[in-house]
């Protein structure tokens, strides 16, 4: 009835022409049904909320249940409410989540779904749109949105067997010829104490239990920080594979992330030019190598949001030269590339030359050749991941 | 396998179902449509019959108004019978052929009511000899009205139809909007013929005849009817269209729709009984009584101030000296005495009545005009766009400034007088109102706006500022970019968080530094992009 308006200017202006009583009962009967569903209509919107709840954060194939709460706060009831969720194909299947409620005073409803997140990424929730308005249809609906939550789902992480990949050094940490640098969370065992050993180093538990003041020796390092430089341009993962290695790729770099801080415990980096979905655009991702926990959930952050980019601001070589000013010497850096080629090979041998540890992960299928690189790159520790049962598996 | 094609009417736009309707249709097998349609059509026909039994007044028109609420309901029931049982379109349009011949015997008969059986003998044996006295003018006015039920009754079925289900419909005009349109000019119809069966056509241009009183219960029962019937149809409407969606309706929202539209309707029954609907004076009156009283008022005040003036005159200048005074001429008898006016005098209940009667009707049109092109902003815009409005306005905007200008001058001239007179105050000293407080946090809008501008801007050209950042890391992290400009930015960044996060008044100037301030880092961000872009080339 959106053409009532006219009708009642037309009736009032007849009423006064004609002066008949009962036009001007008509004119109020239907000004005040307008009125009425205007006023009803906008002061129960006020009073509508929507709150939605869910944790935003989850590992793959994990049910993550979303909670929205549609409450009225007001005294007047609601007549119909239009609750529409958008949410990703990715994490929940068709239909979507669609309601229409009706609403009595200070009156709430809960609806309760489940999104499963299969593959990593970042994902929006919402816009949740809502629509209200009067049963007689003589106002327009009332349309209006919340803002919509994200959600991320983090990479998947495997054990690094799984990945054709050694557990142990050269990745993580390289043990010094020399031992110029001590570490101190990775004790070998302990010897007698002598004179001018620091009263911190002495183990108080084993100097108990042997009777006699005993310190601990710990393992030489030159190193404790891992950088995991991943390179993450489209022209490097091109090919009939080029969605499944790139993500072959994530998943590695989350796995030896979390393999280096949660079993190694040892300090760990990330590098890497990618579209961030939050900006929209490339980004340099560049996270210092830290070993908290929370530090890895900083980077499966990073990996569950990276995308490939077109457009890497600097060439993947000389991004890695550009990151290695700011690591210390010696530090192990691992490269994770979709491609290989001369000039990754000379940066490679660049850094090796500067004193950096290195070990690089191609994800691209084995090749016969790979001892020659190696000879070539004075022992470069190379490792394909590329194996088609697995990918399947993984991914 | 060829699909049958759906046959689509021309001139509407429906799908011939031919008896494959969804059985879901809660019209199908609902009489209660039926009975309110034809409710309807029988308050149109009530007041058909009033008008011509103000016309013919010793003519029994009972019939006329039985044979149309008839007509209307069985229209809607053949259409529903016809489309479930006949699939071709000729058989149903036989049927509908034949019935429409028997409500025109019907009637036929029914115009006998009043006669003797001679009299209809000595009609019917005229027939052969005169065709004309079987079609008879009666007959046919009284036909044409039970057709226009008939009709209107089976597309309403229609419509309904096409309402429960949309897939039948491929038309442009919806058919709720269909159902709309026939029930507000169906309503205006009975609003005139009701009108003119209490008026007489002579008195019509009299401008001084008495109100008419009295209710139309038929009309009061027509827009309820049809306002309860709309809602509900609109509640089956939507409800089709979230299912084609798959939205999960809620089991309460039929028996909630029908409260709400009931209550909806009862609060606005309650309402257009209570408001006045009777005045003694027309609009233009009152506003010449208002004016007479206000003019009167300022001369009363006039005459009040010229005495206290004269008598003020006459002390400060006394004079002795007697003047004489001319000698009048002889004054001529008095007219034979005036008789009195006919016209009763003016009372002030009338008045009163009337201002409240046109304070509340004007109101009330006046707000609703204006929730309507609220709702719509695209019609006020078109409407701001014509030129006489865009004229009136920058009229007004001149007589605005030209006011406050005059208020300024002679606050600055008379500061003593602006004291004493509020509405030559300064703003500042008023309480704040509604209207100051929005415009005030609307100033303070303006001052968050301008400085997330800068931060679109800046993020566009490369320095996004990260959730994490408050304004002043953000200043002091972008500070080094922009050296040109870190007084601008420091500036912007100390207006923007205490307008943010204080309650400190915000002024038009306050705004306009702010302005100022967000150009200037503009400016120096655009100098930026383009050096960049030459170092680049």
């Amino acid at each position: 009835m959106q053409n009532l308006i006219g009708i009642v200017l037309i009736l009032f202006l007849l009423a006064i022409f004609l002066r008949i009583d009962f036009y001007f009962n008509i004119v109020y009967l239907l000004a005040a049904v307008y009125l009425l569903a205007r006023v009803w209509t906008h002061t129960t919107s006020r009073n509508l909320t929507v709150q939605r709840r869910l944790v935003n954060r989850a590992f793959p194939d994990e049910n993550i249940p979303v909670e929205l709460i549609v409450s009225n706060s007001g005294r007047l009831p609601i007549p119909w409410i239009e609750v529409q969720d958008s949410l990703p194909v990715e994490l929940i299947s068709p239909p979507f989540h669609r309601e229409v409620i009706t609403l009595g005073a200070r009156q709430t409803q809960r609806f309760n779904y489940t999104l499963t997140g299969h593959r990593r990424g970042y994902y929006t929730i919402g816009p949740l749109f809502m629509q209200t308005g009067d049963v007689l249809g003589v106002i327009p609906p009332l349309t209006w949105k919340q803002k919509p939550e994200y959600i991320i789902i983090y990479p998947r992480v495997l054990p690094l067997e799984k990945l054709g990949l050694p557990t142990h050094s050269p990745l993580a940490v390289l043990p010094a010829r020399s031992p110029l640098f001590e570490d101190p969370t990775r004790i070998m065992g302990v010897r007698a104490y002598q004179r001018g050993d620091s009263p911190r180093r002495i183990h108080w538990t084993a100097t108990a239990r042997a009777g006699e003041l005993l310190v601990k020796r710990y393992q030489p390092a030159i190193a404790r920080e891992t950088l995991i430089c991943l390179d993450f341009a489209q022209e490097s993962y091109a090919g009939r594979r080029f969605y499944d290695a790139s993500e072959l790729a994530i998943v590695t770099a989350a796995s030896l992330a979390n393999h280096i801080i949660i079993h190694e415990r040892l300090a760990v980096g990330l590098a890497t030019q990618a579209v961030d979905p939050l900006e929209n655009d490339s980004q340099t991702f560049s996270l210092p190598p830290r070993r908290e926990r929370a530090h890895l959930m900083n980077i499966l952050e990073v990996l569950a949001r990276a995308q490939t980019t077109p457009t890497p601001a600097l060439p993947f070589p000389e991004f890695l030269r550009h990151e290695s000013a700011r690591l210390s010497w010696g530090t192990t850096i691992i490269v994770i590339s979709g491609s290989e080629s001369a000039t990754l090979y000379e940066t490679l041998a660049y850094l090796r030359s500067a004193g950096f540890a290195l070990a690089l992960i191609l994800i691209m299928p084995p090749a016969p050749d790979d001892h020659l690189r190696q000879i070539a790159t004075d022992k470069l520790p190379i490792y394909r991941v590329w194996r088609e049962t697995e990918l399947e598996v993984l991914l | 396998m060829n699909q049958p094609v759906p046959q689509i009417h021309e001139a509407d736009a429906y799908i011939e179902t031919q008896g494959t309707a969804p059985v879901s249709n809660p019209y199908r097998h609902n009489r209660l449509p039926a009975l309110i349609v034809g409710l309807m059509v029988g308050c149109i026909a009530f007041a058909v019959t009033e008008l011509l039994r103000r016309i013919a007044p010793t003519w029994n028109g009972t019939y006329f108004l039985i044979i149309p609420i008839l007509a209307a309901f069985v229209g809607h029931a053949t259409y529903r019978i016809t489309s479930e049982r006949y699939g071709s379109a000729a058989d149903r349009q036989r049927i509908r052929r034949l019935e429409l011949a028997m409500i025109f015997l019907l009637l036929k008969i029914a115009t006998y009511l009043d006669n003797t059986l001679p009299e209809i003998w000595d009609d019917i044996r005229h027939w052969p000899t005169n065709p004309f006295s079987f079609f008879d003018l009666e007959t046919l006015v009284a036909f044409a009205l039970a057709c226009a039920a008939w009709f209107s009754a089976a597309h309403t079925a229609r419509d309904l139809e096409a309402v429960a289900d949309p897939e039948i419909y491929r038309g442009e005009t919806g058919p709720m909007e269909r159902l709309n349109r026939r029930f507000l000019w169906g309503g205006m119809l009975l609003l005139l013929i009701s009108g003119m069966a209490r008026i007489e056509i002579t008195a019509m241009l009299h401008p001084d005849r008495p109100a008419i009183s009295g209710l139309a219960l038929n009309v009061l029962v027509y827009f309820i009817l049809g306002m309860a019937m709309l809602g509900q149809v609109r509640r089956v409407w939507k409800s089709r269209l979230w299912e084609q969606q798959h939205y999960r309706i809620s089991q309460l929202l039929q028996k909630a729709w029908l409260k709400y539209c009931l209550i909806s309707l009862f609060i606005a029954l309650l309402i257009a009984f209570v408001l006045p609907n009777r005045y003694t004076l027309g609009l233009f009156d009152i506003v010449g009584y208002i004016v007479t009283a206000i003019g009167y008022l300022a001369m009363m005040i006039y005459a009040g101030v010229a005495t206290l003036f004269n008598l003020l005159m006459s002390l400060l200048f006394k004079s002795d000296s007697t003047v004489a005074l001319p000698s009048l001429p002889e004054a001529s008898p008095l007219p034979p005495d005036i008789e009195p006016s006919s016209r009763t005098p003016l009372l002030w209940l009338p008045i009163l009545r009337s201002i409240v009667f046109w304070v509340v009707a004007l109101g009330a049109i006046g707000y609703v005009v204006y929730s309507y092109f609220k709702d719509r902003p695209e019609l006020g815009h078109a409407f701001t766009n014509f030129k006489i409005i865009q004229t009136a306005r920058s009229w007004w905007r001149a007589l605005r400034l030209w006011w406050r200008n005059l208020r300024r001058q002679v606050r600055r001239k008379l500061p003593t007088l602006a004291l004493n007179f509020s509405f030559l105050r300064r703003k500042g000293t008023h309480r704040e109102t509604v209207a100051v407080r929005r415009k005030r946090e609307a100033l303070r809008e303006q001052m968050l706006y301008y400085y997330l501008e800068t931060l679109d801007h800046a993020r566009a050209e490369g320095f996004p500022r990260h959730d994490s950042q408050t304004p002043y890391e953000y200043q002091s992290a972008l500070d080094p970019t922009l050296p040109e400009a870190q007084a601008e930015l420091s500036a912007l960044t100390q207006a923007f968080v205490e307008a943010r996060y204080s309650n400190h008044p915000i002024t038009p100037d306050d705004v306009t530094r702010q302005q100022v301030n967000a150009q200037s880092v503009h400016a120096a961000l655009d100098k930026l992009h383009t050096s960049s872009q030459l170092t680049n080339d």
